[in-house]
């Protein structure tokens, strides 16, 4: 569904992404792991078409981005790591006008039931967006995800800032939306979070990405020292 | 998708308590300034009344003198004074005048500068036809609030304050990078919400000006060619402020680009034009005090012999060969007066080549300055433009001469005036003309600007994608 | 300290490019302003200079005749020039700029350089007033608007406060800072003054006098920045951001070089409308001929100045008196109708104060309405000028008309009214038309409201900053 091809970016002489290749099935979370700077939010612009690569192609769902990228937008929803909305706007106006932008429309009930759905609670549905915590944006972000039956899902550290039980119900939202099929692409630093919701996870080292394994196959405590070791080379 | 865009445009617009209160606070200003304009325009009407009744009183009573006992003194006196050119071309003072069009409530242009109306007599022209309304001067300086102004200063303010962060406050407020995700061209939603602001904002121009147009009778055709320069001057300024919001700058230093561009086109070209035009083309008009003096005779028999003399060379056929002093002295300041305007008119002409060079190349220059070039196409159509005014004063000369044709024509040939003269008076009558070649050379520049500024806009919000 | 502040505020304006940039646009701006300005007073002068001269020359080569005669080939009097018009072109481009004197009536001041343009010279011209009015306070703006929403903004607020620096510290420090480089903008206006503004003077003003003028023009000016840079640096006081800050700084410099500057005018003319021409021509016309209380015709008042002339005399014809009877009635029909002309022209100043009057309140609000005024009238620009002018141009009218009845009267008529001839010597004997301008004093008078308002701007300014400065938030 998502799939990089010997990705380079440059910035003058910088080299940001040092030719990555990486591929997410649907169904699958793929984890960025890495310090600042190592290229994850790079390596998430280029899925989105922020930034054109240097060389190497980028995929969604077989479309190449440099292309198509009005097309390959149809699948995408992006969650950044600190989703802004509309402030004049309700919830649930906006989830409906960026649906809209999308081709898409729902009824009001099916937009209410969307966002209850990713958990928003329901007496804010319509209140405007300055009376929302960030945990709360977040799930309109997944709920515009499902409403637009995204098949990709592109997060740039979602989980930062978050307190500790709204980050585990984002958590949750993820695996929901996994079993549907949805491939995700998450940059975080949160090694506990990559290794509870991950499928696989790459860590990115300086523009490489030095290693990819399957979350299952670690403790969240040898994937910390794994880590580690990768950083200290 | 197009509809999504602009209705959730609109709850931004409404849900903007500041956005709404400077919206209807120009609509508030707009209205005013109809209401000002009109009453301006009244005003002028009314003075335009006053002289009227006054001239027909005059001549209402005049002619009663035909029918005055002339056996008695004060009857014949009477009868003299309206059969007797004499005292006639002196005494009878006749009112052109310069009404103003249903639009020029509207833009009221040149209207307070220039005297509007003029009383004459068939005397000297130039010693009666220079003069000036009682104004006050820092009243003219600081100019009317039609709704022209409102339109051509205000409302680019207005557009400026609803664009200055069209892109800007995406970017700020963190909703640009949610918004590039969606499958719409990026350029495409942006430009729907300088479309939706541009229908807001010519709603609003629309409005107060439809309001304006009911209110004076506006002709329809006139009205919409007034409404196409609304359109397209807004859609200028639209232009300008998608530019500035393609190049994706932070709201404050747009602002203040969009601020530095308004006093530009508002302030620093107009100025400047200004100062280069008169420096270019000096205006002298201290040459016509000569003119516009009071005519003089030497009232000695030589003195009157020489003016006569030389008028006769010019007019033999009024020459009645009496060379009595009485004859030459009754008709010496008639004579004199034909001769001084004679002599003065080289001077008067070249005073008003002056302005109309200098006109010429501002107009000119202001094809390139739209809003100056707004203000003018609005006082074009207004008929309040220079031109016009320029034009009202050669034909105030005209009728002059037939002024002079009616009392001192009859007057050096010894005739007296009747009743069925009176019945062929001269009357003024004049409109001024909307000059619609300038008109359509200044709406196309105008189009121009607009079409590359949104173009151009489009180009740069394309390329930085 | 605040040195240390103010220095760090110059160096960081500096450094900013558009800061300079502007910066240099203006000053280019202001000295081609000065240039433009020059050029255009000093062939304005000339022009004048030259008719004034001309027209009294024709006025001693006119043919031997009778005074009244004379009298009615009439005097012109041209606005003149002085040394300052050029810094602020006040209502010069709406004045008439000269006038044709005769006996019985005022004339129009005629030619009204307005009317020699088309529309576009009511966007105003480029006048170096124009750039320190409005130009320069947008300047300020842009320079101070983030002053203190920037130290809060990064954080560094919290920093210096932390260090033990006082806001108040602070903010003065920072304004002393703009308000130097706001300085530098001056220096062309006084260069060009005296480089050679002096120039355009017939010896009509008195130096010193230019110099107080320019001294206080310079002092107000002063005056203005200091309370726009000041307000400025208040609002980004108070104010939470940058951009929140900015707004409101360019708001309100529109609503006070845009907004509230027509709106008074308009206001004030449509409370208190002026006549037409017509309508006043008519009712001086009617006060001449009915008297002034409508009881008193003009033709009764001939009479009973026979009867009391005759009486004077101790004789009972006309025919036998020594004088001319003619000139004393002419002289005074002359003094009638001045009173006649003093009482309308006086309606007419009257009815312009008042309708001047709503903008000369709203310097209390508008600092940019209080500096344009007081500029104005230090310029010698303002109607107030005007009027002067006119004032002094009518009295000389009135004086040579005099001349001429009195001379007419001390000779008696023989068999024609006009056998008696005056030449050149008697012309010689007026002399010519020269102005004096108001002292710097009067000028000053006539603003009193305007500079008394930004005085008192000042003051709340800086209690303003004083009260609020601890309530200002740091985070």
């Amino acid at each position: 569904m998502l799939e990089a091809k010997a990705l380079t970016k440059n910035y003058g002489n910088y080299q940001a992404l040092k030719g990555i290749d990486l591929h997410v099935q649907e169904g699958e979370i793929f984890c960025l792991l890495g310090a600042n700077g190592a290229g994850k939010s790079t390596t998430i612009n280029l899925f989105l078409g922020f930034i054109q690569p240097t060389s190497g192609t980028v995929y969604i769902n077989g479309i190449d981005v440099s292309r198509e990228i009005l097309a390959a937008r149809q699948y995408i929803t992006y969650i950044p790591e600190n989703l802004m909305l509309y402030t004049y706007l309700s919830g649930y106006e906006n989830l409906q006008y960026f649906c809209k932008l999308s081709g898409k429309s729902f009824s009001k009930e099916q937009l209410e039931n969307l966002l209850t759905d990713a958990g928003l609670q329901k007496e804010f549905i319509h209140k405007r967006i300055t009376t929302y915590s960030k945990g709360m944006r977040q799930k309109v972000g997944v709920a515009l995800a499902m409403a637009k039956q995204s098949k990709v899902l592109l997060l740039d550290e979602p989980t930062s800032g978050l307190d500790p039980k709204a980050s585990n119900e984002f958590s949750d939202l993820l695996l929901k939306m996994k079993e549907n099929g949805v491939a995700t692409l998450m940059a975080t630093h949160d090694i506990f979070r990559a290794r509870e919701t991950g499928t696989k996870i790459g860590i990115m080292k300086s523009g490489e990405l030095v290693d990819i394994i399957n979350a299952d196959a670690f403790t969240t405590k040898d994937l910390e020292a794994l880590y580690l070791k990768h950083m200290h080379n | 998708m197009r509809k999504a865009i602009l209705l959730t445009e609109w709850k931004a617009f409404y849900r903007n308590n500041i956005q709404v209160f400077f919206y209807l606070l120009l609509f508030f200003i707009g209205l005013y300034a109809i209401h000002y304009g009109y009453k301006e325009v009244e005003r002028q009407n009314e003075v335009i009344a006053f002289v009227k009744a006054e001239e027909d009183r005059q001549f209402e009573n005049t002619l009663k003198g035909f029918s005055a006992d002339t056996t008695k003194p004060e009857g014949k006196r009477l009868f003299h004074e309206v059969a007797e050119p004499r005292y006639a071309r002196l005494g009878h003072r006749y009112n052109t005048i310069f009404y103003p069009s249903s639009l020029a409530g509207l833009s009221l242009g040149q209207r307070d500068v220039f005297p509007y109306y003029h009383k004459l007599n068939s005397h000297s022209l130039y010693m009666q036809v220079f003069k000036n309304e009682l104004v006050n001067p820092q009243k003219l300086l600081a100019g009317n609030l039609d709704i022209s102004f409102i339109i051509v200063f205000l409302f680019p303010l207005l557009i400026i304050a609803f664009c200055y962060g069209l892109v800007s406050t995406e970017i700020e407020n963190g909703t640009y990078s949610v918004l590039k995700t969606q499958p719409v061209a990026f350029s495409k939603i942006i430009f729907l919400k300088v479309s939706f602001r541009y229908l807001l904002t010519f709603a609003l121009a629309t409005l107060l000006c439809v309001d304006a147009f009911i209110y004076a009778g506006v002709p329809v055709q006139a009205a919409l060619l007034w409404l196409l320069i609304v359109s397209l001057y807004l859609g200028f300024w639209h232009g300008v402020a998608f530019c500035i919001a393609s190049l994706q700058k932070n709201s404050a230093s747009n602002a203040m680009s969009l601020l530095a561009l308004w006093l530009l086109f508002l302030v620093v070209l107009p100025s400047l034009t200004n100062a280069v035009s008169i420096y270019k083309y000096p205006v002298n008009p201290t040459h016509l005090s000569n003119g516009i003096r009071r005519i003089q005779l030497e009232e000695t028999k030589d003195g009157l012999f020489k003016v006569a003399s030389a008028f006769y060379q010019q007019y033999p056929w009024y020459n009645d060969r009496d060379t009595s002093m009485e004859n030459l002295y009754k008709k010496g300041y008639a004579m004199a007066g034909i001769m001084g305007d004679e002599k003065a008119k080289s001077g008067v002409v070249r005073y008003y080549a002056q302005i109309r060079n200098r006109d010429g190349w501002t107009s000119q220059f202001n094809l390139i300055s739209p809003a100056v070039q707004t203000q003018q196409l609005f006082n074009y159509l207004a008929c309040t433009d220079i031109t016009n005014y320029l034009n009202y004063h050669e034909e105030v000369e005209r009728f002059h001469k037939r002024l002079v044709r009616f009392y001192v024509h009859p007057f050096l040939l010894n005739r007296q005036l009747s009743v069925k003269d009176y019945q062929h008076k001269p009357s003024f009558r004049w409109l001024p003309s909307v000059s619609y070649s300038r008109i359509g050379i200044g709406i196309s520049f105008l189009a121009i600007w607009t079409a590359l500024l949104w173009v151009g806009a489009h180009f740069i919000l394309k390329r930085s994608n | 300290m605040i040195f240390a502040i103010a220095k760090q505020e110059i160096t960081g304006a500096l450094r900013d490019r558009r800061i300079t940039g502007f910066l240099v646009i203006l000053f280019l701006l202001l000295c081609l302003s000065v240039y433009i300005s020059q050029v255009k007073y000093s062939q304005m002068a000339a022009y004048r200079y030259q008719a004034q001269k001309e027209n009294r020359e024709k006025w001693l080569l006119q043919n031997a005749k009778h005074p009244h005669m004379a009298a009615h080939f009439g005097n012109f009097a041209f606005k003149p020039v002085t040394p300052l018009n050029w810094i602020d072109y006040g209502v010069d481009n709406y004045t008439g700029t000269y006038v044709y004197m005769e006996p019985h009536r005022q004339n129009d001041f005629v030619f009204t350089p307005a009317q020699e343009q088309n529309a576009s010279i009511r966007f105003g011209e480029l006048s170096p007033s124009l750039i320190l009015q409005v130009f320069v306070p947008l300047l300020i703006i842009f320079m101070c608007f983030a002053a203190i929403t920037k130290e809060r903004e990064n954080t560094v607020l919290k920093l210096l406060v932390a260090q033990g620096i006082s806001l108040q510290h602070l903010i003065a420090g920072k304004l002393l800072g703009y308000f130097t480089i706001v300085l530098v903008l001056l220096i062309p206006l006084l260069a060009g003054t005296f480089l050679t503004g002096f120039t355009i003077n017939d010896g009509i003003q008195d130096m010193s006098d230019v110099l107080n003028r320019l001294a206080l023009l310079f002092l107000f000016y002063l005056l203005y920045f200091f309370i726009l840079t000041s307000f400025t640096v208040w609002i980004s006081a108070i104010m939470r951001t940058s951009r929140a800050s900015m707004l409101l700084s360019l708001s309100l410099w529109i609503l006070w070089v845009v907004v509230i500057p027509k709106v008074s005018a308009n206001l004030g003319a449509d409370n208190h409308p002026l006549l037409s021409n017509e309508a006043f021509a008519v009712a001086i016309k009617d006060d001449i001929k009915k008297g002034i209380d409508g009881h008193n015709p003009d033709v009764e008042r001939k009479q009973q100045l026979i009867a009391a002339t005759l009486k004077q005399y101790g004789v009972d014809t006309v025919s036998k008196l020594p004088v001319n009877i003619d000139g004393i009635i002419m002289q005074k029909a002359e003094e009638y109708s001045s009173v006649v002309y003093d009482k309308h022209f006086e309606g007419v100043q009257e009815m312009i104060k008042k309708q001047n009057e709503p903008g000369r309140l709203a310097s209390f609000i508008d600092p940019y309405l209080a500096i344009r005024n007081i500029s104005m009238s230090l310029s010698l620009t303002d109607v107030f000028s005007h009027i002067h002018f006119q004032k002094a141009a009518e009295q000389y009218r009135r004086d040579f008309v005099q001349f001429m009845n009195d001379d007419m009267a001390l000779h008696p008529k023989s068999s024609n009214w006009d056998e008696y001839k005056i030449d050149g010597d008697t012309y010689s004997q007026i002399t010519p038309f020269t102005y004096q301008p108001p002292l710097v004093n009067i000028s000053l008078r006539q603003v009193r409201i305007e500079w008394v308002a930004l005085l008192a701007g000042l003051l709340f300014l800086l209690l303003l900053i004083r009260f609020t400065v601890t309530k200002i938030p740091v985070v």
